[in-house]
């Protein structure tokens, strides 16, 4: 599909299952609101248009609705994961896909999504912690339905000294330099920092730019807190230590209770060895750390059926207590109540959308340097259509430069030419590209997209930053200049 | 019991986690694994455009096409049909490498043998699974006993409809069965089943090296030993001719010939040459690679205890044997420069090629040109042995130490085997010479004990003798 028109597709699927009363009409009936302004709403939306604003076959896409009608509620409409791209239409793409799975009677059904069971466990006691100032978005009266703090409005808060100044940064295994667009201002912003102190496993590129650095130790040589693990069988894991520590590097519990130590503040951190403190988490909970250590995992009863039963009724996390298919709250705050599409702009000739996602050999920017997962996946690729290769005068596996408005450029990386990617598009995988030394392994391959990512867009519903609205140019990389990577910088 | 594998092609995710499993297990190097996935993109944009992963590995095929093309034996299925590579025995040849249609065999360059999968055969044999099954997240693959109709890979074969990446054309017996269908025949359609085909070494082993070690060699030596007798049958008709200069007076009866180091030599290079030659020859177990069969070769590793034993013994005394001579060989004949001394040929020895097969012969009763201390066919003899010592040794030292790359090894199996033929051409005639025909007992004899008899000196060795002489009252300047 054309990025950015899943919203399109999903509503031509309600305008359809609406249209044909196929929806799971005793589900929506017991749990649902606002059916009725739904079915206006998507009138408009016919499997035609849809399937233009896609550029998409329309029998495929109203196959695909047959196929999902015929198979309600047994019908996974998943989100996935990283889900903000392009800004406000995310929320209102999550919306629809949801409201699709509420149509279906999908919810807490067999086939659908499950109601998930998380174990408690007790907290260590600790004194009760301050209320915290409003965070940067709070004051700044941004981002009404956020649940945490937004890294651009911390990030813009350092730059500008608006709506209050930050003068340190406590940044644990986050690579700055990757993980966020806009190098330019994560750069101005470091400026600003008295105290920037980065605690990470691996020396990335932030490491660089720390005015203190705090070296932790592997997961393989550390206790890391209980995993609480929610699912359809709720379970908890225990993370354990399989060989000591080599170096002085010291896990982050660790070095986060001496550092409160410091700062007067060690009461928050009572515990003496960390294996107490599992041990009193644990307290209550049918296991122990002893038995945990060796089994692993403790699977508890679990206490809530993933399914609704037939007569259930129960409370959705809603203020109604129903599922809302036509938001008040969403209204209230001055946003569209029910989903709306927003075509993404086309690329300007000679131009492409630059996407980004995941490899399933690689976590985030951090495992490049593993050898083993290096040997198999060495490098990113950019992924180019065939018919704008030619062009471009690019050849499969030819080492190509991607380059944005601004003047960034990353690369060399190998160009993949592939129908698998839609022709005003280039796709890479995140995570590499990496140019700090210290990645003696993964050091100087591929390419960075966050490199050439200047341009974002903040989800003003929840404060997400959406980075697939950066426009990029390819062209093969210099024999001359750019073939060596790491030559001279 | 019959080990086999079923993978569903559409559940996989093409995650490579199988992959990184197997390279940890088994610590393979750099570029290398013994499975892979495979990523296929086929059809056209807005009609058909579809994915296919291709999670590969070995088939453990009923028919092994691989094991034959392997000279040592070092590849061979096991009872429950696993192909495995014994890392003891493989010298890293990559022989098989081509020989396998899937593709499923590499010579590591860090380990410099063959890997392969193995299904984890010793973590299997005590109850875990293989690592790429243990370790899939998608849990697309199953493994199991395909003969006992109940297991759980058996059943879902037949559930799904599994069946082996096999083509009209190539059908070995794979043992690693794919569903469902569509996939299975877009992975076919992607022509991962190639042609095998055997390499140029295997060609050269069966048109050249064989036949020569059977249909040349080997009767050679056996025609050198049997002329010997026959040279022994004439000489009793003839009477030796009477020495040409009388019995000198100012010689002692026996001249010294060999010192003890090496005589030590000698003997310790005909022992050698002996256990060398016959384990090296039956290291060759294989039949496309046995030169006289392959019942010898099993008997003697049977009796060595096992081919890693054999090959062991043989790498190993190959390594003493060139450790001792090689050293001693320099230091005896100060560096080789004594040694080319003493093979340089004269115009004498040239003339005594000619006359002296003549005189063996009966065909002419011409008195032999004059030799020095070595006589030419020794000296020929001496050429051969050490070039084709220095050949043998070398080409082992590769394939002892699999070093450089397959193809490098491979050559090494050819040069070591034609060196060790030349040679063996030299030997038969040097054994046949000292040790059958009886006029040279003298000279076997002064091997043993170190002293020739003069006389015989005198007529073989005349220039020697001379030179002996000449030196005078200082007493002869053998080497003692």
């Amino acid at each position: 599909m054309r990025p950015g028109s899943d919203t399109a597709v999903i509503l031509a699927w309600l305008h359809l299952i609406i249209r044909d009363r196929a929806y799971d009409a005793e589900f929506v009936a017991r749990h649902c609101t606002g059916l009725a302004e739904l079915a206006e709403h998507v009138k408009p939306f016919t499997p035609e248009w849809a399937a233009a604003q896609a550029e998409v076959d329309v029998g495929t896409l109203v196959r695909a609705y047959e196929l999902i009608r015929a198979a309600r509620p047994a019908v996974l409409v998943h989100p996935g994961r990283h889900v903000t791209w392009y800004g406000e239409v995310d929320t209102q793409r999550a919306r629809a896909q949801a409201i699709l799975t509420a149509l279906l009677g999908a919810f807490w059904r067999p086939g659908g999504i499950y109601r998930p069971e998380t174990p408690s466990l007790a907290d260590y006691p600790s004194p009760d912690y301050p209320e915290p100032p409003p965070n940067v978005d709070q004051a700044a009266g941004r981002y009404p339905f956020a649940k945490e703090v937004s890294t651009t409005g911390l990030r813009d808060a350092t730059r500008s000294g608006k709506p209050y100044p930050i003068k340190g940064w406590y940044v644990h295994g986050t690579n700055l330099i990757q993980a966020m667009p806009n190098i330019h201002h994560t750069l101005e912003a470091i400026a600003q920092l008295e105290l920037l102190v980065v605690c990470d496993v691996m020396p990335t590129e932030i490491t660089a730019w720390a005015d203190v650095l705090l070296p932790e130790c592997t997961y393989l040589e550390r206790y890391d807190d209980l995993f609480v693990g929610s699912g359809k069988r709720p379970y908890i894991g225990l993370r354990q230590p399989v060989v000591t520590t080599p170096y002085d590097t010291r896990p982050a519990h660790r070095i986060a209770k001496e550092l409160a130590r410091e700062l007067g503040v060690g009461d928050y951190f009572a515990w003496g060895s960390f294996e107490e403190y599992l041990e009193a988490r644990l307290a209550g909970s049918g296991t122990t750390l002893a038995e945990l250590r060796r089994t692993g995992v403790h699977f508890p009863a679990p206490t809530v059926a993933p399914y609704l039963a037939p007569d259930e009724e129960p409370h959705w996390h809603t203020p109604s207590g129903k599922v809302e298919l036509f938001s008040q709250q969403l209204a209230e705050k001055g946003f569209a109540p029910l989903p709306v599409y927003v075509a993404q702009p086309a690329p300007p000739q000679g131009w492409f959308r630059l996407t980004y996602g995941r490899s399933p050999l690689h976590t985030f920017g951090r495992t490049q340097n593993n050898e083993v997962l290096f040997d198999v996946s060495p490098t990113n690729c950019l992924w180019l259509n065939p018919c704008c290769a030619d062009a471009l005068g690019v050849v499969s596996g030819g080492p190509v430069m991607v380059e944005n408005d601004h003047g960034d450029v990353t690369g060399p990386l190998p160009a993949r030419i592939s129908e698998r990617v839609q022709k005003h598009t280039v796709y890479m995988v995140h995570g590499f590209g990496h140019r700090a030394p210290g990645m003696t392994v993964a050091c100087c391959n591929g390419g960075s997209d966050t490199a050439v990512i200047d341009n974002y867009a903040i989800d003003p519903i929840t404060g997400s930053t959406g980075m697939r609205v950066q426009f990029v140019r390819v062209r093969p990389a210099d024999p001359q200049t750019e073939a060596k990577p790491c030559g001279t910088a | 019991m019959r080990y086999g594998m079923m993978i569903e092609l559409d559940h996989c995710i093409g995650c490579q986690a199988c992959v990184t499993a197997c390279k940890e297990r088994w610590d393979s190097g750099p570029g290398a694994a013994r499975d892979w996935v495979m990523t296929f993109t086929h059809g056209e944009r807005g009609k058909d455009l579809g994915l296919t992963f291709y999670p590969g590995l070995c088939n453990h095929c009923d028919d092994h096409p691989c094991t034959a093309d392997c000279p040592t034996g070092a590849t061979y299925a096991d009872e429950h049909g696993v192909v495995v590579v014994d890392p003891q025995v493989c010298i890293g040849c990559g022989n098989c490498v081509s020989a396998c249609p899937y593709g499923a065999r590499h010579a590591d360059p860090r380990k410099g043998i063959v890997e392969k999968c193995n299904f984890c055969a010793p973590y299997v044999a005590r109850g875990e699974a293989p690592a790429c099954v243990a370790t899939c997240l998608a849990e697309c693959r199953h493994f199991g006993d395909l003969d006992d109709l109940d297991s759980e890979v058996r059943r879902l074969i037949a559930a799904r409809g599994a069946k082996p990446l096999t083509t009209e054309a190539i059908n070995i017996g794979p043992q690693v069965y794919y569903a469902p269908a569509a996939e299975r025949l877009q992975v076919l359609a992607q022509g991962v089943v190639q042609n095998y085909r055997s390499t140029l070494f295997t060609h050269t082993w069966e048109s050249v090296t064989r036949p020569l070690a059977r249909w040349a060699v080997a009767p050679a030596v056996v025609a050198v030993g049997v002329a010997g007798f026959l040279v022994n049958l004439r000489a009793r008709k003839h009477v030796e001719p009477a020495p040409a200069s009388p019995p000198s007076a100012e010689l002692p009866r026996t001249l010294p010939r060999h010192r003890a180091g090496m005589r030590f030599l000698h003997w310790f290079n005909v022992l050698s040459w002996t256990l060398l030659l016959v384990s090296g020859t039956f290291l060759f177990s294989t039949p496309r690679f046995a030169l006289f069969g392959t019942s010898l070769p099993a008997w003697l590793a049977e009796v060595a205890g096992s081919r890693a034993s054999l090959l062991w013994f043989h790498a190993a005394w190959g390594v003493l044997w060139a450790g001792i001579t090689i050293p001693l060989f320099l230091i005896f004949k100060r560096g080789g420069i004594e040694a080319l001394r003493e093979v340089w040929p004269t115009y004498d020895d040239l003339r005594w090629l000619w006359v002296k097969p003549l005189v063996m012969l009966g065909l002419t009763t011409e008195p032999l040109p004059p030799q020095g201390k070595y006589n030419f066919g020794q000296k020929l003899f001496a050429i051969s042995a050490v070039a084709g010592t220095a050949l043998i040794v070398a080409s082992g030292v590769v394939m002892t130490f699999h070093l450089g790359p397959a193809e490098v090894v491979r050559a090494a199996i050819l040069v070591h085997k034609l060196a060790v033929m030349l040679a063996l051409l030299g030997i038969a005639v040097h054994v046949t010479m000292a040790a059958i025909i009886v006029e040279e007992r003298p000279a076997l004899w002064s091997m043993i004990v170190g002293e020739i008899d003069t006389e015989h000196a005198r007529a073989h060795n005349r220039a020697w003798v001379e030179e002996l002489r000449e030196q005078g009252h200082d007493g002869p300047r053998g080497e003692r």
